[in-house]
């Protein structure tokens, strides 16, 4: 279900229309001006379950929104659970016993801005393991500005990571498509997002060195973001695509800030995107979509905004391409999703965070 | 051949050997190797069990749910895994999956022998093979990863047994000082009890007298006993505290407190190259009261002389205590550390005394070592670092 901008009474009303006991799982993008607090009241009032949060932009069948809500409905939620402080080492996850007949995914949405991601999803993995399959993404705004981004019935947070555990059959698809530029070089010295050291020497020197040398352009403090995002690191991953590392921002010490973890003696390769590769490699994500899918009913799509601010008027290709390849299973078939900081998803082994990449769902 | 996989290779191999032995904790140094492998290599699981004689033992597990009960009965693909010190893959089937409680539906396993009874399993479950390469690679570094779980266990017993000792040692200091108050109470009734009986009983039998004279000189001998118990029992194991000691004032205040009357035919000379030092008072303390005591002890002489040297060098303390009394007899000079050792019968000597001495010098890395002539004198020598 997609909401256009309106007053919150109307909003709630909406909801209410279609929820019954279901749980809403609710997709706001980032200008829809509304006020979460007053949501979340009107939706308790109506007894409402809900959970959800703030991204970029949303998507809603072939269309990205700047505004709007895009809400999908869970038949029974088997746990839910939010871990707030996430920035914080210590966090404890409910112990949770799901059935080894059955088929379950965790649904997990996480402050895209946060510190301490992937040890979460670390031990969201060591406590469920492979009896789950995992889907999600990061929450926040595209001006990298932290502030509350999720939700539930109990309150609006920042630093923390909802996960909704339900029955369901969901295959599930992940590609990026960017290719290797230089490496490996190794993270000599790193601390959570930060990049501190790259083959023992400054990171920024290392980074723009081989960067400019590709772009042909000078990196400086003004134009780091611009030319950043099209040269993310990559760690590397036996029988996949690399693990895709989007810097975002450099300090006053010459430090590459990523979205998501960097672990001290990573291999890295520099990568760079190329239009062509990134939409064929989403239709790949959602041919290994549809080709595990039996009979889907809702397509989810998770997508990087960087990919986005990449592609620029070409992710409307990107977007067009999958949809049509999702369709294929099911004319009928409800698409939507989120443009995200970060996307998370397990793909037949260890749960990963990962930027710059397409992850897409199709539930049974 | 491809020179920039075989870089690639190689530095992922850095990365794993650079994430192994980062904590002495062993769930932790689990962790920190094995969850980088699986996420590296792409794999869905692992676990350590070890092999006891009535069971196969679950140690470690990532996710904590892939082998689901603790202890696993004996079974044939267990013990053929075991048997090998080298490496072993297959493909899960439904006699695996019959008589491990390993949760996953397909894929690929690959077991690491870490020690004999040790042994390390990676699930992965795409259903790609373990190749030999694969293996080849790892195998050096789960080697060094089995030597790092080694270190775990020894550091983790080394901490049981510390935190045993030191309740060990506050058990015994309790216990040292329950006893001591329970036995010194009762002997403080008899000692009572006898001034009572002598002042109340007037003319006494001679040798009624002299019995009750007896118990009071064993009683006090007693009470000196458990004194000399609980300092010796306890002199180690209380908290050390530096003190600042003016030297010559200290030890002639040690002498004043000491009850003989041998003291009043005696010269006491303290030489010291420092006025002053740091020191905990109380052993400080200990150490010359017990020493100067059996110095004035062993004089025999009409004029006695005892002379007393503290001197520091750097960090080291070298003291002495000289007498010119009767001697001590060679055979005795080891002997005469032991606790409850007297050089004859004496009924006022504990034997516990010079065992304080030496407890409290070997406290400080120390040494105590004596030299005597038989009816010239004696001297303890020691040392002490500060």
């Amino acid at each position: 279900m997609f909401i256009t901008p309106n007053t919150i009474e109307n909003i709630v009303k909406q909801i209410e229309e279609t929820a019954g006991t279901q749980t809403a799982l609710l997709f706001i993008a980032e200008h829809t001006k509304i006020d979460i607090e007053n949501l979340i009241l009107e939706l308790n009032q109506r007894q409402i379950t809900f959970a959800g949060g703030i991204f970029p932009r949303v998507i809603y069948n072939d269309t990205v929104y700047e505004e709007g809500i895009v809400v999908n409905f869970i038949d029974q939620i088997h746990h839910a659970f939010v871990i707030k402080n996430l920035d914080q080492k210590e966090f404890t996850i409910p112990k949770i016993q799901l059935a080894s007949d059955k088929s379950y995914c965790t649904f997990t949405l996480v402050d895209g801005l946060t510190g301490n991601i992937a040890n979460y999803l670390s031990e969201l993995y060591r406590t469920l393991g492979t009896s789950s399959i995992y889907f999600g993404g990061g929450a926040g705004s595209l001006t990298l500005e932290q502030k509350p981004c999720l939700f539930d019935n109990d309150g609006f947070y920042m630093n923390a990571a909802i996960s909704l555990i339900y029955e369901s059959r969901v295959s599930i698809g992940v590609k990026h498509g960017w290719e290797k530029v230089d490496g490996p070089l190794i993270a000599t010295k790193t601390n959570n997002n930060t990049i501190q050291e790259i083959n023992w020497r400054n990171a920024l020197e290392v980074y723009k060195e081989i960067v400019e040398r590709d772009c042909k352009q000078e990196i400086t403090v003004d134009n780091f973001f611009s030319i950043a995002k099209a040269y993310p690191f990559g760690i590397v991953k036996e029988n996949s695509e690399c693990i895709v590392r989007d810097p975002i921002s450099t300090n006053e010490k010459g430090e590459l800030i990523c979205v998501g973890e960097v672990l001290n003696n990573t291999v890295l390769d520099i990568l760079r995107g190329k239009n062509e590769n990134l939409i064929s490699s989403a239709t790949e994500a959602a041919k290994l979509t549809t080709k595990n899918a039996q009979n889907p009913n809702t397509g989810i799509i998770i997508d990087c905004i960087s990919r986005v601010l990449f592609l620029e008027e070409n992710f409307q290709l990107e977007l067009n391409t999958v949809i049509e390849e999702l369709r294929s299973k099911n004319n009928q078939m409800e698409i939507s999703g989120a443009l995200t900081l970060g996307e998370i998803s397990s793909y037949n082994g260890y749960l990963e965070f990962f930027n710059k990449t397409i992850v897409i769902g199709l539930f049974e | 051949m491809d020179i920039g996989k075989n870089i690639a290779d190689i530095l992922q191999l850095y990365e794993f050997s650079m994430a192994i032995g980062k904590s002495l904790d062993y769930e932790k140094n689990c962790d920190k190797f094995l969850t980088l492998l699986l996420a590296r290599k792409n794999l869905s699981g692992c676990c350590i069990l070890r092999k006891r004689d009535e069971h196969y033992e679950k140690l470690y597990a990532f996710p904590a749910a892939s082998v689901s009960n603790k202890y696993i009965p004996h079974n044939q693909f267990l013990t053929s895994c075991f048997k090998n010190s080298e490496p072993k893959t297959g493909i899960f089937n439904d006699s695996i999956k019959k008589t491990v409680p390993m949760c996953t539906e397909k894929g690929a396993w690959v077991y690491f022998n870490l020690k004999e009874d040790l042994g390390l399993f990676l699930f992965e479950n795409n259903g790609n093979l373990f190749t030999s390469i694969d293996i080849n690679q790892l195998n050096p570094i789960i080697a060094k990863f089995s030597l790092s779980l080694d270190a775990c266990e020894s550091f983790s017993k080394q901490q049981d047994l510390l935190k045993k000792l030191t309740s060990q040692n506050q058990e015994l200091k309790e216990y040292a000082h329950v006893i001591s108050h329970d036995l010194k109470s009762p002997l403080r009734n008899v000692v009572t009890l006898i001034a009572w009986t002598k002042e109340d009983a007037g003319n006494l039998d001679e040798n009624l007298l002299q019995n009750l004279t007896g118990i009071e000189e064993n009683a006090e001998k007693m009470d000196n006993l458990i004194n000399g118990l609980l300092t010796y029992s306890t002199i180690d194991k209380e908290d050390i505290v530096a003190n600042h000691i003016d030297i010559k004032p200290f030890i002639q205040e040690i002498i004043e407190s000491i009850n003989d009357s041998k003291k009043e035919i005696t010269t006491f000379n303290i030489h010291t190259n420092v006025e002053s030092l740091n020191f905990n008072a109380l052993q400080f303390k200990q150490l010359f009261f017990h020493l100067i005591s059996n110095a004035i002890y062993s004089i025999d002489k009409e004029n006695g002389v005892i002379n007393i040297h503290i001197d520091q060098h750097d960090s080291i303390l070298k003291c002495s205590v000289q007498d010119n009394g009767k001697g001590i007899a060679k055979r005795y000079f080891d002997k005469i550390f032991e606790i409850f050792q007297t050089l004859e019968n004496d009924k006022k000597s504990t034997g516990v005394g010079l065992s304080i001495v030496k407890k409290i010098i070997e406290l400080y890395e120390g040494k105590i070592w004596l030299e005597s002539q038989e009816n010239m004198g004696t001297s303890f020598h020691f040392t002490l670092k500060t």
